[in-house]
């Protein structure tokens, strides 16, 4: 009897209790939400296991939500966009430097003219010692087109492997590179290259008639990259010309339309046009090569501001290194060397003196640059060492040429994007008046977009514009023209690639040091992880965070777990009323 | 004697058993048969195929064997009027069940009554077996014959078997000319050849095809099939290209192309120079006789050899040439290498002081046609004693001297150079300034040889026609000039104490005075004809015309061999993104590989190339993808290697327009507050 009071009284005890519901105060830790982001689809797998790793201590958001209390940033690099709170505590999990292999680097020509083929330098690094083997694979839209094998010996881990892409057809060109090695993952990198067919125009004007520049235009003339205008002028009242050339280069509209002007026999020009010169490198960020005969130039002194000059004879002719090689022997030197020299050839073996001269060496001048062969003779050993002269002049004049802008020039800064992904936009001209830009479409549907005047500071007779835009919903190549009132116009090609995937798995290559995110983890309290260090972040997380406990109610009943109690009090009740015969 | 009731009952069970197996596996044989089907429409495979077929009819037949176990339970459920008794006759045969002899008997009796009218082929009959079997065989029927593309929809990503002929075989049979004496060549499937030019190539082809369709260079033949089996055509090869065999079938469709590349290897004309003696000799008198050796060589074989001789003889403005030859010993090592050794008998030929005899080897091969080679002529010269000494040198002996002089002021100053470290300065400037007086000496002593200087403006001004005359526009006097002008700055530069650029002075002063004094030898040959000059086109041109020249330069063209190889990528990027690849992208494959055949400049790694886009599209054609994408893999990378030789790496430096302004802008801070 006693028995069944007991259970019956606990089954309404526990009833009652439910009814009543009462609240108590208790100190708890609560629980931080920690946002989890990456940047690139290669942090991916990283910032799964650093959410796994965190998840029994914090509250874990892959998205970005209002009021986190830290962010976990997988990866060297912030998303996109990213800014984070000021008060949030920021932690940035980075891959450790020695884990299979990476790809460090990737560079990749911005625009590769048709009419040559684009040098792409990936850097991979490989974690252990010894001897070991990185297979590096150049993929362009996706079609492997080329494949080299790489040693990496003894301590070192990376290794620079150089990689070739022959355009077959101009446009944007997606450029993929595959490292890997047995026994480790796949890293990948991409780029984008622009296969143009740009063609730099090219003005060679001869103050006489001059071996060094007659030899430098035909190396230029027989390459289909340039486009060679020129003027020799062969008499007082005579000269010979090839194209539309300017009369004098003191025409200085007319300078405007070339990216490369080569001067021979600047000695017969004068003030005027050494002046012209010089606003064209200044104003329109020109290149200019200089071949001086060795006398008294004003060209020459006015545009590297030097006047004191000396000859250097040699008896026999010295090699230099250049391209594949050629050789001098009469030379002209600075007595002193202007600034921010930059040689672009130099002697096979040091010279005796210790002052480092250079045969053929560039130099900025404004936003532009000079090019100063200081080698006058090299023209004579271009039969011993023709591919040596000509290809170093021919590869010298891509680059200084390449290096002027156009005269409308247009860069993105997503060449691939999403559909409705933002992209900014900048546009440079030569050229008063407001450009117009416009965004055309495979199809021919054109559409209008604004630009406005960039609020930088610009050079002067330089335009800075500005844009931005979300990418269209269409995927498909699109191309951004922009056209000034003058007539100038340039472009640029996109790729809206399809919203499944293709541009989030764009991968940039890895940096070789902690990057953005450890930047904004030291400035947010927080810190680096090392991935091999990873059991270690929730304490160093909480730790940074310093949650107090808070006091909270509870509510004891609220759990369904009483019914247990309940039911086994009531039925041991009824079953002990059972066996004694009641009901 | 009548069979036992046992025996009847016996045979008609094993009959049962025996006939319901065989329908078993023959049901089993058309449900392999028809599973098989699937891995055949999606592969091809005939591995594959039979052992489905093979696993499916084993397996049925293993499942089934329990449903016939029984054969007496099978026959009562077929002929219920048995009531039974032939199960019960069984298990008393086969002693499942005991009985008294009596009951026994009976039971067997009447099971073997029951037995004897139970026909199996009614209870069984073979044709639903036999249902099943045909129309296994219908679908295969129906498959064998049915075209691939209708089932392209079944397998994507898989390549689509054509149905045009193909090339199965080619056996190419090289001739070369008669000349070479070389024996034919037969080459069975290759993927290129090299041939001497000249040679005929017979290509006998094994197809299938109604006829074919040979293409080179020189043209195109269209071969019908004759008697024999083969297709046969002639070809001769003049140049580098290729043969490109199209098989056609009956309605004039074409099939795969196979391509082979055509290099075609030029004889080279032959080599042949004097080995001894090899040089010019001077001689006192022409009584003597001079051995002279020949050495030959050719790539194919040598015709004949000999030695010849220009005998020029007389002074003034008279010679006389006297052409001969003299007989030589020829041993011949081979067919290409010969060596040949004759007298040249001087003192026959009366020769006088001043006469010259100039010998040569002449040298031919097999090539129809074909100049003679002469290999350097040397001459034998009769002079005078005093020169006769002088032999082997270059340098007139007056001016000897002169150069000598100069040399050793060259070898004191290095001397004194040398010595420099343990002298002291004054002790260096004395002796340096004896060697420039000996420098000023010699120079003195060219200068009195060339007629001396003009030290007065007025003599120089009565001179002045002969500078405008031109009589000083000769190389030797611009020589003298430069060797007397270094001569003095390296006096000037000994007297200073600038012993190194003294150095190099004199050098340059012994160079142009040793071209300006050397003999120079002059061998020439009159032409056939005079040439006239064209009064009428001269003293024609105005001078206000002189004003604006223009010159016309060619555009720069891209070699056709890049043109060539930029359409291969396209077409190789173009087949790889293809997930079916059909006989168009074979064709597309096919022409890619015929334009490198015939671009300017190819060479091996290009007929490389070419082989494995051919193979690429025959790979197409024969239905296996994956063989053709390792083809077209492997034609990528040796293409990319072939561009990347003929054209110019872009430059890689990224212009960054904010840099550059940074760093003129640091230049001019630079520049302003002085260079470094």
């Amino acid at each position: 009897m006693t028995s069944e009071r007991v259970l019956r009284a606990a089954a309404v005890l526990v009833a009652l209790a439910a009814v009543v519901d009462p609240a108590f105060l208790r100190s708890t830790q609560v629980r931080p939400t920690v946002v989890v982001a990456h940047a690139t689809a290669s942090d991916r797998d990283l910032a799964a296991r650093v959410a796994a790793t965190l998840e029994s201590t914090f509250a874990i958001s892959r998205q970005d939500i209002a009021g986190a209390a830290a962010y976990v940033l997988a990866g060297s690099d912030v998303p996109e966009g990213w800014r984070p709170p000021r008060e949030a505590v920021v932690f940035a999990v980075t891959s450790g430097p020695g884990v299979g292999v990476r790809v460090l680097d990737l560079k990749v020509p911005v625009q590769v003219s048709i009419d040559s083929v684009a040098p792409v330098e990936a850097t991979v690094s490989i974690d252990g010692s010894g001897d070991r083997e990185v297979t590096v694979a150049l993929l362009i839209d996706g079609l492997r087109l080329q494949e080299v094998k790489a040693r990496v010996t003894g301590e070192d881990t990376r290794v620079t492997v150089p990689l070739t892409f022959v355009p077959a057809r101009p446009g944007l060109a997606r450029v993929r590179v595959e490292a890997s090695a047995t026994g480790r993952g796949i890293a990948v990198a991409d780029a984008v290259l622009d296969v143009t067919a740009r063609v730099w125009r090219v003005l060679v004007f001869d103050g006489r008639p001059t071996y060094a520049a007659t030899f430098v235009r035909r190396a230029l003339e027989t390459d289909s990259r340039f486009h060679v205008t020129t003027r020799i002028v062969t008499s007082r009242a005579s000269a010979v010309q090839t194209g539309p050339a300017p009369v004098s280069l003191t025409d200085t509209r007319a300078l405007d339309a070339f990216d490369l002007v080569v001067v021979g026999a600047a000695d017969a020009l004068g003030a005027g046009e050494a002046a012209s010169l010089e606003r064209y490198l200044r104003e329109r960020h020109g290149a200019v090569i200089l071949l001086p005969e060795g006398t008294d130039d004003p060209v020459l002194f006015r545009l590297t501001g030097q006047e004191a000059w000396q000859e250097d004879r040699r008896a026999e002719p010295v090699r230099i290194d250049g391209g594949d090689g050629f050789t001098a022997s009469e030379f002209f030197w600075p007595a002193r060397w202007p600034p921010l020299v930059t040689p672009l050839a130099t002697f096979g073996q040091a010279a005796p003196s210790a002052v480092r001269k250079f045969p053929v060496w560039q130099m900025p001048v404004g936003s532009g640059r000079v090019v100063v062969s200081s080698a006058l003779d090299a023209w004579r050993g271009r039969a011993s060492a023709a591919i040596g002269f000509s290809a170093f002049w021919r590869s010298t004049a891509a680059a200084v040429a390449n290096a002027t802008p156009p005269l409308v020039s247009v860069t993105l800064a997503r060449r691939v994007l999403l559909p409705g992904q933002l992209t900014e936009v900048g546009v440079l001209t030569f050229s008063g008046g407001a450009p117009t830009a416009r965004m055309r479409a495979t199809s021919g549907a054109v559409s209008a977009v604004r630009l406005w005047p960039s609020p930088s500071p610009a050079a002067r007779a330089v335009f800075d514009w500005q844009s931005e835009f979300r990418a269209p919903d269409m995927p498909g190549r699109y191309q951004l023209e922009v056209t000034t009132e003058g007539g100038a116009s340039g472009a640029a090609e996109l790729l809206v690639v399809g919203a499944d995937g293709d541009a989030d798995a764009w991968v940039a290559p890895a940096s070789d040091g902690d990057g953005l995110a450890a930047m904004a983890a030291s400035a947010h309290r927080g810190g680096v992880v090392p991935e091999g260090q990873l059991s270690a972040l929730p304490a160093q997380l909480a730790a940074a965070l310093k949650t107090a406990p808070v006091q909270q109610p509870w509510r004891p009943m609220r759990s369904v777990w009483w019914l247990i109690p309940f039911a086994a009090c009531a039925a041991g009740e009824w079953w002990l009323r059972r066996r004694r015969g009641q009901r | 004697m009548p069979t036992p009731p046992d025996v009847r009952v016996r045979a008609l069970l094993a009959l049962v058993a025996r006939r319901l197996g065989l329908q078993a596996a023959e049901r089993a044989l058309a449900l392999g048969a028809a599973l098989a089907l699937v891995p055949f429409l999606f592969t091809r495979h005939l591995g594959l195929t039979i052992g489905v077929a093979a696993i499916a009819a084993v397996a049925y037949f293993w499942a089934t064997r329990g449903a016939r176990a029984d054969s007496a339970a099978l026959i009562e459920a077929k002929a219920p009027q048995c009531r039974n008794v032939l199960v019960t006759a069984e298990a008393l045969l086969e002693g499942k069940l005991a009985a008294s002899p009596a009951v026994y008997a009976v039971v067997i009796d009447d099971a073997a009554r029951q037995a004897d009218g139970i026909a199996p082929a009614a209870l069984w009959p073979w044709w639903r077996s036999a249902v099943a079997l045909a129309a296994a065989a219908l679908l295969w029927t129906l498959v064998a014959f049915l075209p691939a593309e209708r089932i392209a929809g079944l397998a994507p990503g898989e390549v689509i078997a054509s149905s045009a002929p193909v090339v199965e075989q080619v056996e190419v049979v090289v001739t070369p000319p008669p000349y070479t004496r070389r024996t034919a060549e037969t080459l069975r499937n290759p993927e290129r050849i090299s041939v001497l030019i000249g040679s005929s190539v017979r290509v006998q082809v094994t197809s299938p095809a109604a006829a074919v369709t040979i293409e080179s260079s020189g043209g195109s033949q269209h071969v019908t099939r004759g008697d024999s089996a083969v297709f046969a055509g002639d070809v001769v090869v003049e140049s580098d290209g290729y043969l490109a065999i199209t098989p056609v079938d009956s309605g004039g469709a074409p099939g795969p192309r196979r391509l082979i590349g055509v290099t075609a290897v030029v004889d080279r004309a032959p080599e042949v120079r004097v080995t001894e003696p090899a040089k010019d000799l001077y001689l006192k008198d022409g009584n003597t006789r001079i051995t002279v050796r020949l050495q030959a060589g050719d790539d194919m074989a040598l015709q004949s050899l000999r030695l010849a001789y220009t005998k020029v003889a007389g002074a003034g403005e008279s010679f006389t040439f006297t052409e001969g030859e003299v007989p030589v010993t020829v041993t011949r090592t081979n067919d290409r290498e010969w060596t040949a050794v004759g007298l040249l008998a001087l003192d026959t030929m009366a020769l006088d002081i001043g006469d010259m005899v100039v010998y040569r080897g002449v040298v031919r091969d097999g090539r129809p046609g074909a100049p003679a080679v002469e290999s350097d002529a040397f001459f034998v010269e009769i002079v005078s004693a005093s020169d006769a000494m002088a032999e082997g040198f270059s340098i007139d002996d007056r001016q000897d001297k002169y150069a000598l002089s100069q040399q050793m002021v060259i070898i004191k100053t290095e001397r004194l150079i040398a010595r420099a470290p343990s002298f002291s300065r004054d002790a260096l400037i004395d002796d340096a300034m004896t060697i420039a007086a000996e420098q000023r000496s010699v120079r003195a002593e060219i200068m009195f040889m060339m007629g001396g200087e003009f030290e007065d403006e007025f003599v120089e001004a009565e001179h002045e026609h002969e500078v405008t005359d031109g009589r000083f526009d000769n190389t030797g006097r611009a020589d003298l000039a430069l060797a007397t002008r270094s001569m003095s700055r390296a006096a000037t530069q000994l007297t200073e104490g600038d012993l190194k650029a003294a150095l190099a002075s004199e050098r340059v002063a012994l160079a142009a005075m040793q071209r300006a004094l050397s003999r120079r030898r002059f061998i020439l040959r009159t032409r056939t004809e005079r040439n006239r000059i064209d009064t009428a086109r001269r003293l024609q041109g105005k001078l206000a015309d002189l004003g604006q020249g223009t010159r016309s330069v060619e555009p720069a063209e891209t070699s056709t061999l890049v043109e060539a190889v930029r359409a291969a990528l396209l077409a190789v990027t173009d087949v790889s993104r293809a997930t079916t690849l059909t006989a168009a992208h074979a064709d597309l494959l096919s022409n890619a590989a015929a334009r490198l055949l015939v671009a300017d400049g190819r060479g091996a790694p290009v007929v490389d190339i070419a082989s494995r886009l051919s193979a690429a599209a025959e790979a197409i054609a024969a239905a296996n993808a994956e063989s053709a994408r390792r083809s077209l893999g492997d034609a990528a990378a040796r293409l990319t290697a072939v561009a990347s030789a003929e054209l110019a790496a872009a430059p890689l430096a990224v212009p960054n327009a904010t840099r550059a302004r940074l760093l003129g802008a640091l230049a001019d801070a630079l520049r302003s507050g002085g260079g470094r």
